[in-house]
């Protein structure tokens, strides 16, 4: 790794796997596909490179989402051939109802609406959210309009249920 | 002016209009009371996800982010009922005079978690060791998941025909273990059998292992045992099924990069006489997972790896 490398890790690994932890709610996922992110960052060194690396982070994230839903089909293959599988490790062990609530308000939103509102939790700009998600400037302000609205009033839904249950 | 339109109330309130907007859409807002509402409304729902957002804190990484304090204890308790069973075993094998092996170990380590520092790699870049020592936190994890979901006494298993420790208590009979233990010895070949802490350390500081089974034991052996693997690098073989499923893994000394990973791919990987998925780069590790089970099957295995 280079020292601009190394730079690029010291100040973007913590937000990166911030927001890729955010996303997909699994904090191992998140640092496996931060480190695949950097990984690639290696082999072609961007030039701007704070979009670039959550541009590829996000990515990354709905090509994986994508992958699992085709491997879910195989892994029904492997059920029937191996009834002796160990049952999955329970992810929500150690979270708590609000966190669990708010994880199940993003999800309501659309993947542009979540990643634009993640973003700019990090201190990304209009102009960074546009370049980093592929959207015109003029439609980031609309589309976190939508996505903070779509969070709270799902959340008041989900908060509300998983209190009552 | 017209009303200003929602996006242009959110760049207002997020500081992106520059000063003759700002000045324009401001003195809007002081005129017209819908408008003033429309404002309030989205800086209320503007804060409130932003805190939202903020309860979403990455989780710090312990020594058990999730294991339970109940499942600890079950671990704790099976720990020691172990080392108890070892105790008594060691007394049959000491009457036969033959010492005890190596992997006893660890059942009697079982308290012991392996912490991260156990094997930083050498002499790298600060950033990344930071990566790693990360990442050897959560394999530490899934070590102990692993050894949770797993009663204590198989974890010493020195290989799936020889008896266990167990065993050898249970049956004072086994006291033949020595000669058993040779032939597996012989039928392993070039493995040999490692503690989890062993292939954490070979792996420098990781250790990948298959989500939702779990592991008969792990081995290590030469790199020159498996087609597709580096031969100037030891082999942790990690074995599922009493050997039906083989996860095999090598850190390489490179930092990991899509085009190794592709080059890693065109070679390819078979270990027993069935079948094997490509080797795959996950992290600072390439796998292989291989095994007497259909490829698709294998597949599906090989996106479980964590």
């Amino acid at each position: 790794m280079t020292t601009d490398l190394a730079a690029l890790f010291r100040e973007h690994h913590a937000a990166l796997v911030r927001v890729l932890y955010r996303r997909t709610g699994d904090h191992d996922r998140a640092e496996d596909i931060a480190q695949e992110t950097f990984a690639r960052a290696v082999a072609a060194p961007p030039r701007n490179p704070r979009p670039w690396l959550f541009a590829v982070a996000l990515n990354l994230v709905r090509e994986d989402g994508r992958k699992a839903v085709r491997q879910g089909r195989r892994l029904e293959l492997y059920r029937a051939e191996s009834p002796r599988s160990a049952p999955a490790a329970d992810q929500a062990m150690d979270r708590s109802d609000n966190v669990r609530a708010v994880q199940d308000a993003l999800a309501t939103l659309g993947d542009r609406d979540r990643e634009a509102l993640l973003l700019k939790a990090e201190g990304f700009n209009y102009d960074e959210i546009a370049e980093t998600l592929g959207l015109a400037k003029g439609a980031v302000g609309t589309t976190l309009s939508r996505a903070r609205r779509k969070l709270v009033e799902a959340y008041r839904t989900q908060g509300g249920r998983h209190v009552a249950s | 002016m017209s009303h200003p339109d929602e996006g242009t109330i959110q760049m207002l309130l997020d500081g992106e209009l520059d000063a003759a907007e700002r000045t324009r859409v401001e003195r809007h807002v002081t005129e017209c009371a819908a408008c003033a509402a429309r404002v309030a409304e989205a800086r209320a729902f503007l804060e409130e996800a932003d805190r939202l957002v903020e309860v979403l804190a990455v989780p710090q990484r312990t020594a058990h982010p999730r294991v339970s304090r109940s499942r600890r204890t079950l671990v704790r308790t099976l720990a020691w009922a172990a080392s108890i069973v070892i105790a008594v075993g060691a007394g049959y094998w000491a009457r036969g005079s033959t010492p005890l092996t190596t992997n006893t170990t660890i059942l009697q380590d079982g308290e012991a978690h392996p912490e991260p520092d156990a094997a930083p790699p050498p002499a790298e870049s600060g950033a990344r060791r930071d990566t790693d020592a990360a990442a050897a936190t959560g394999e530490a994890k899934e070590v102990e998941q692993a050894r949770a979901n797993e009663p204590a006494p198989k974890a010493i298993a020195p290989s799936p025909s020889s008896p266990t420790t167990t065993n050898r208590a249970a049956q004072p009979e086994a006291l033949a273990a020595p000669v058993a233990r040779a032939a597996d010895e012989a039928a392993v070949g070039r493995w040999r059998v490692i503690s989890m802490e062993e292939a954490v350390r070979l792996l420098g500081g990781q250790l990948r292992l298959i989500d939702g089974l779990t592991p008969d034991r792990v081995e290590t052996g030469p790199g020159t045992a498996v087609a597709g693997a580096d031969p100037a690098l030891p082999l942790v073989r990690v074995v599922y099924e009493s050997g039906a499923v083989v996860l095999d893994q090598q850190r390489p000394l490179i930092v990991a990069d899509a085009r190794q990973a592709a080059a890693a791919k065109a070679v390819g990987g078979v270990a027993l006489e069935s079948s094997a998925t490509a080797w795959r780069q996950q992290g600072a590790i390439r796998f292989v997972v291989t095994g007497s089970v259909s490829t698709d099957s294998l597949k599906a295995l090989g996106g479980r790896v964590r």
